[in-house]
């Protein structure tokens, strides 16, 4: 109590010190995010505590589910009437970036907001798109396995030896002998697409998919084939609930019944859904291990990157303002206590500090950034996560699962496909 | 005469099973209000383990301060201008196309009919550039302007079928009695078309009450939110959703298209039957 009592005392005194400052003229900003209820609530808390203490300053909050977020949010872009602030999806910059000069570069801006409690090669890595850093991290995710203990034990799993590709298939066919009933992993073409394809072509060429720096896909046909025939084994031998069975629980592996029903071992996710897959099975009991590493590999092929980057209206008239309020939104300790986890673990040190200290994140997501800081994959956002590019990589993903032809076939079509496309970039 | 029942509860059998296909999903979305998230994906069953309010009380408080009582009175303050705006505007310009003769009236009417066939999302790109130099963004205004100028297509055919099953004596006679052109539509032609004004009013309440993609677009504070934006609020991939909440909400959304339905219906069914039916 005591704690956050001085915490809250030295969060005022800056604030007031500010406010005396620019007690001037009305500012009013706007704020937009996706979310849910959660976040919701925390993020405006945060603000009326930020306009407490500016009495100048009104944030308008604009907010709503991620359901056709990207749709508004490219309308308001190229037609200039997007909020000041804006939350945006990491894989959506380069493309923004390309179309047109919309973002404030926070570098100009260093004397406004701090960033120093923020590891600079994580934003060096993160934020920075076309050599200016123009978002800025609101946390750390990864990529990472959600395990049933209690369920793995159950069936003697060995499940904390380091994962590789094979290893899978292995535990996968000793979860079928077991139980013909209950899978290994509960997965969807998505998942597939970031934790196996992706991950698996960067071991093997060091290299993200589509590498940015060459404008051209990083393998040949033959690694792809390899990765297309290690899927299609899964799918075959019982590793992954057929694909039949799963396609309507794509995108939301929690409300799978058989995930429910407690009849899936491990879960591919990333930190920010370890959440809702944990509550949606109570009675599980859970942990997340490291994820799959091939031993002869380039590159770990996974690397930790935000769920969402803040960034700023280039067509803002209060710059000032904006940053004022996001020193606020990051640095401060009170925001850091109300904000906690909601955008996933914070990427600022100190909030990270404050909430591990007053216990106020899942010891398990924590436990999934913590371990995939260690790893060393290339940041692949560009033109891997273009948006064609993708939907050609999940089109691929599902022929395999369903088997439509052979994996060289969907190989050369995938080839051929990404070629067309990059040449028209 | 055995033969003639023998067929009546056949027929009676598979209208009573098509009418069970049809109200399942609402009777579904209904009971699963009252369950939790757990019994929704993990149980096949119909009935809820309890029946209690709660998430009727804890949905209706919205999420993020703005509750449903503000979205219900926003989208009435969306959806009933709109309806009335259309129904004038569309009946005018549907009454013009029908009985009167004047140069390019047919070029027109193609051009008019070749718009229904746009898809909106060709159209919203340029409407949302229009409006926003109009200044009309997070208002109603994208939504009553067109209503008023009768941009519904169409509604304005539907009107004009109706029109034409209307004789012309009828009018030639108000004529001869004194009336104007616009009494003629207002004393004459407007009564009788009432079942047409009333399913075309229906259909105008429906699509502006379930219509999401346009009130996304265009509105941006939470505070001017419609229904259908706030369910989908709390909806989020990285969060745990209270499904019961969202989908006691959602049946509390359905409910005034159900009870307009019912109480309507006579018009409703009587609109569609006699539009386009030659007299």
């Amino acid at each position: 109590m005591k704690k956050v009592l001085a915490m809250l005392l030295a969060a005022l005194m800056p604030c007031c010190t500010a406010a005396a400052a620019g007690a001037e003229d009305q500012v009013t900003l706007r704020f937009m995010w996706w979310g849910g209820d959660a976040r919701h609530e925390a993020t405006i808390q945060v603000i009326e505590k930020y306009m407490e203490a500016h009495p100048n300053v009104v944030i308008e909050p604009e907010f709503g589910g991620s359901d056709g977020y990207f749709e508004k949010l490219s309308t308001q872009l190229y037609s200039g009437t997007a909020a000041d602030i804006i939350q945006c999806g990491t894989g959506w910059m380069p493309d923004f970036m390309q179309k047109g000069d919309f973002f404030v570069n926070f570098d100009e801006y260093r004397d406004k907001i701090d960033l120093t409690n923020f590891d600079e090669g994580y934003l060096q890595n993160t934020g920075v798109f076309e050599g200016k850093l123009v978002g800025l991290p609101t946390g750390v995710a990864s990529n990472t396995i959600l395990v049933n203990t209690k369920l793995a034990d159950e069936l003697g799993l060995d499940y904390q030896t380091q994962l590789t590709w094979d290893r899978m298939l292995e535990l996968g066919r000793q979860v079928q002998e077991k139980d013909a009933d209950k899978y290994l992993f509960n997965t969807d073409a998505k998942q597939i697409a970031y934790q196996i394809v992706r991950p698996y072509i960067m071991q093997l060429t060091g290299r993200p998919f589509i590498d940015n720096e060459t404008g051209a896909r990083s393998f040949d046909k033959d690694q792809l084939v390899e990765v297309l025939d290690f899927v299609r084994t899964c799918y075959d031998s019982k590793v992954f609930q057929p694909a039949e069975e799963s396609a309507p629980f794509k995108d939301a592996l929690n409300t799978n019944p058989k995930w429910i029903a407690g009849d899936f071992v491990m879960a591919h996710c990333v930190s920010s859904t370890i959440t809702p897959l944990v509550s949606a099975y109570p009675d599980g009991v859970y942990d997340v291990i490291q994820v799959p590493l091939k031993e002869d590999r380039l590159n770990d092929g996974f690397y930790p990157n935000p769920p969402q980057l803040l960034v700023v209206s280039k067509n803002t008239k209060n710059v000032d303002v904006c940053m004022d309020f996001l020193n606020y939104f990051y640095n401060d300790p009170e925001a850091a206590v109300i904000l906690r986890d909601h955008r996933s673990v914070p990427a600022v040190s100190t909030a990270r500090q404050i909430c591990v200290e007053n216990n106020l994140i899942d010891p398990i997501v924590s436990k999934s950034v913590d371990i995939s800081m260690g790893l060393n994959g290339v940041n692949e956002m560009g033109l891997t996560t273009n948006s064609e590019v993708e939907a050609a990589i999940l089109d691929m993903v599902e022929n395999v699962a369903y088997g439509t032809r052979s994996t060289e076939e969907i190989a050369d079509e995938t080839i051929q496909l990404l070629d067309d496309i990059l040449a028209n970039l | 005469m055995k033969a003639r029942t023998l067929k009546k509860s056949l027929t009676y059998l598979f209208l009573i099973l098509f009418g069970i296909v049809m109200i399942y999903p609402i009777l579904w979305m209904f009971f699963a209000s009252f369950k939790t998230n757990n019994e929704i994906f993990g149980s096949l069953r119909l009935l809820p383990e309890r029946f209690s309010l709660d998430s009727y009380i804890a949905g209706w408080k919205g999420s993020g301060r703005v509750g449903y009582d503000k979205f219900f009175a926003n989208t009435f303050k969306l959806v009933l201008p709109v309806v009335a705006f259309t129904l004038v505007s569309c009946s005018i310009v549907a009454y013009g196309f029908a009985r009167f003769r004047f140069p390019g009236r047919r070029p027109l009417f193609m051009l008019l009919i070749a718009t229904l066939m746009l898809p909106n999302a060709v159209i919203i790109i340029p409407r949302y550039t229009l409006f926003n130099t109009f200044g009309w963004l997070n208002t109603y205004l994208p939504f009553y302007m067109p209503a008023l100028f009768a941009c519904y297509p169409f509604f304005i055919f539907m009107l004009v079928q109706f029109f034409r099953g209307v004789p012309r004596e009828l009018d030639e006679s108000a004529y001869i009695d004194g009336c104007g052109t616009f009494r003629v539509f207002y004393s004459i032609l407007l009564p009788l078309m009432k079942p047409s004004l009333f399913s075309a009013g229906l259909f105008q309440f429906m699509w502006t009450w379930n219509d999401y993609f346009n009130s996304l677009i265009f509105i941006n504070s939470v505070e001017k939110y419609p229904i259908s934006l706030g369910l989908r609020m709390s909806l989020d991939l990285e969060a745990s959703v209270a499904w019961g909440n969202v989908l006691a909400m959602a049946m509390v959304s359905v409910l005034p298209l159900i009870l307009l339905f019912f109480v309507a219906q006579k018009y409703f069914v009587e609109g569609i039957a006699t539009t386009g039916l030659k007299g």
